[in-house]
């Protein structure tokens, strides 16, 4: 340990720039895989952030509340069989703007209940329950960054039915479009205006709780949120893309780290035969080696997440990019397991120097 | 009578060599016994670093027994070798093989015995050998002649029974190199060690006790 140090600490420069190498190199993880619960969340957010853990749908709705459609009456028959709180739930992909006829903004409306708990919590402006507008409308932030602001009026594109924003939400996004929360109300005017024919249904029920074992409704199923959130037309291929790139590098930089120490190992190997020739044990040796990988790993390791942390404060909102504790402890630990698994490579040099390479001639 | 440190009893290792069978050492016997220095000097080729090799513990002889401090060493298994070198042997080098990235006071306490201090006062020999206010300095902060002094102080750091020097003074010109084989017998005087120096040095074998000659693997005592 202590050779590993003082060693580290006299040949700065040389550490100095493996060290550089393994920030850069773990910072790149870490990014990415900022960026890929970001993208994850850009598509589930909507739905992650809700408190609810499960939810009713259609049987033939292939998980995707969207899809799904469910009778009005399969509300109360829906209370009966639970003790868990449960609220409907419709969610639609439209258009908003800010004027009439004006530029579309992509939107995915939420309707709910009024004052039920799918109601987000709002940093600015009240809840739909305490809205005293006749159509009021939550919008989540990214809207905020068009210029929309409380009180303003938006319309919805094909209707041109007028909102008034109530309120802002953080971070609601479904299928990386910004979510906007109105009234189951408000949502039965919209479709009726767009087809008088409309009939009243719900897409799902939000379930708030465990107890959903004793629901038994003809043409329903209960599905948990992970399921409905990597059913998300995109979620589930976004998420395997990045996520094989974050772990593939992981091991290509932690394997760096192993050919880097090989490479070393091999410039010390008349150094390792002093040190066997003066009595010390192949087992320190190997010790010392793999304390001081740790040590490069660790150090690189503390100093990326720094950074990365670092600049996750400074990015802009419209970047999808969204740190996860656990994901970076995971990435972290990962990279640090694989470095010195990579060292074993170098103790297998370690572990065949011949002390006589001591003796005799100049290096 | 002085006690007798290092004995080679009838030594003899071959190599192959491209299917020749090739007499590297040929019924090699020596002694050498507490506070004395003795010279193996012989053209290359003639079996010095094998003969080195075998008596530091390092390779094994193919007929005949290496005794240290009266024990046979040639009874104990590999996996011992290590320990025996650490507590029995001191070795200096032809280049002084300090490791680049220890001050000289680092360089004798990383191959000390962790549990008991050493026998000898590290303080006392490093004033000695004149290098006492060497101790936080690096190798590259040293003079040829100091590391390889800090060299010699590692070698006795363990209170070995013998000192192994190969060719200690190669790197060195005239003058230090004189000084430094001064140095190895007088601490070897001191702390009662037997030591062995394998050089083809011959300006420094008048400072030895007593010389042998290694020619074609035979090792004869110069009378």
């Amino acid at each position: 340990m202590k050779l590993a140090w003082k060693e580290l600490k006299y040949f700065k420069k040389k550490y100095f720039f493996i060290e550089l190498m393994i920030v850069l190199l773990v910072f790149m993880v870490l990014f990415l895989s900022g960026l890929a619960n970001g993208l994850g969340r850009a598509v589930s957010a909507g739905i992650e952030d809700m408190d609810a853990t499960h939810f009713l749908m259609s049987d033939s709705s292939e998980n995707l509340i969207p899809v799904s459609r469910l009778e009005t009456g399969i509300y109360e028959q829906l209370k009966e069989q639970t003790t868990s709180r449960v609220a409907p739930l419709d969610i639609q992909r439209m258009y908003l703007c800010t004027e009439k006829g004006g530029n579309k903004l992509d939107v995915a409306y939420f309707a709910i209940e009024k004052g039920s708990f799918l109601e987000p919590d709002t940093y600015e402006g009240t809840s739909l329950e305490d809205a005293t507008v006749e159509h009021g409308i939550i919008l989540d932030d990214s809207f905020a960054a068009e210029g929309i602001a409380v009180g303003d009026t938006v319309y919805d594109s094909t209707t041109e039915m007028e909102f008034t924003v109530v309120g802002f939400t953080k971070d609601r996004m479904y299928g990386h479009v910004g979510a906007a929360y109105l009234t189951t109300e408000s949502y039965t005017d919209l479709r009726t205006s767009m087809d008088s024919n409309y009939k009243q249904t719900y897409q799902a029920f939000a379930i708030q709780g465990e107890d959903v074992a004793g629901i038994d409704l003809p043409g329903t199923m209960v599905v948990d949120k992970k399921t409905v959130i990597e059913n998300i037309p995109g979620y589930k291929a976004e998420q395997v893309t990045i996520n094989m790139i974050v772990w593939v590098l992981v091991v290509i930089s932690a394997a760096i780290i192993g050919v880097f120490y090989y490479i070393i190992s091999l410039q010390k190997e008349r150094q390792f035969g002093v040190m066997r020739a003066l009595g010390m044990e192949t087992r320190e040796i190997a010790l010392s080696v793999c304390s001081q990988v740790a040590m490069v790993a660790c150090i690189g390791a503390a100093i990326a997440n720094l950074l990365t942390f670092g600049m996750a404060a400074m990015l802009p909102e419209a970047m999808p990019f969204y740190l996860k504790g656990s994901s970076v402890a995971l990435v972290t630990v990962v990279f640090i397991i694989v470095s010195l698994l990579s060292s074993l490579l170098s103790l297998q040099r370690v572990a065949k120097v011949d002390p006589i390479i001591a003796m005799g001639g100049v290096e | 009578m002085r006690q007798q440190l290092l004995a080679l009893h009838h030594i003899s290792k071959t190599f192959v060599d491209g299917g020749e069978k090739r007499t590297i050492l040929d019924d090699v016997c020596l002694e050498v016994h507490e506070g004395e220095l003795i010279a193996i000097v012989g053209p290359s080729g003639s079996g010095k670093s094998t003969l080195l090799n075998i008596t530091g513990i390092m390779l094994e002889p193919e007929q005949g027994q290496v005794f240290l401090n009266g024990k046979n060493m040639t009874e104990k298994k590999k996996k011992e070798w290590t320990k025996i070198r650490k507590n029995e042997i001191g070795f200096i080098f032809q280049h002084h093989q300090l490791l680049p990235y220890l001050t000289a006071e680092d360089q004798l306490s990383v191959f000390g015995k962790r549990a008991k201090k050493s026998a000898i006062d590290m303080e006392q020999m490093m004033e000695d050998l004149g290098i006492a206010g060497c101790k936080k300095r690096y190798p590259a902060q040293l003079s040829g002649g100091e590391r390889q002094r800090v060299a010699i102080a590692r070698a006795f750091v363990n209170d070995p029974s013998i000192i192994l020097a190969d060719e200690p003074t190669a790197s060195l010109d005239e003058t230090r190199g004189r000084q430094v084989v001064e140095m190895i017998r007088e601490q070897i005087k001191k702390h009662k060690k037997a030591g062995i120096i394998v050089t083809h040095d011959k300006r420094v074998l008048d400072l030895v006790d007593r010389i042998y000659y290694l020619e074609n693997g035979v090792c004869k005592e110069q009378a």
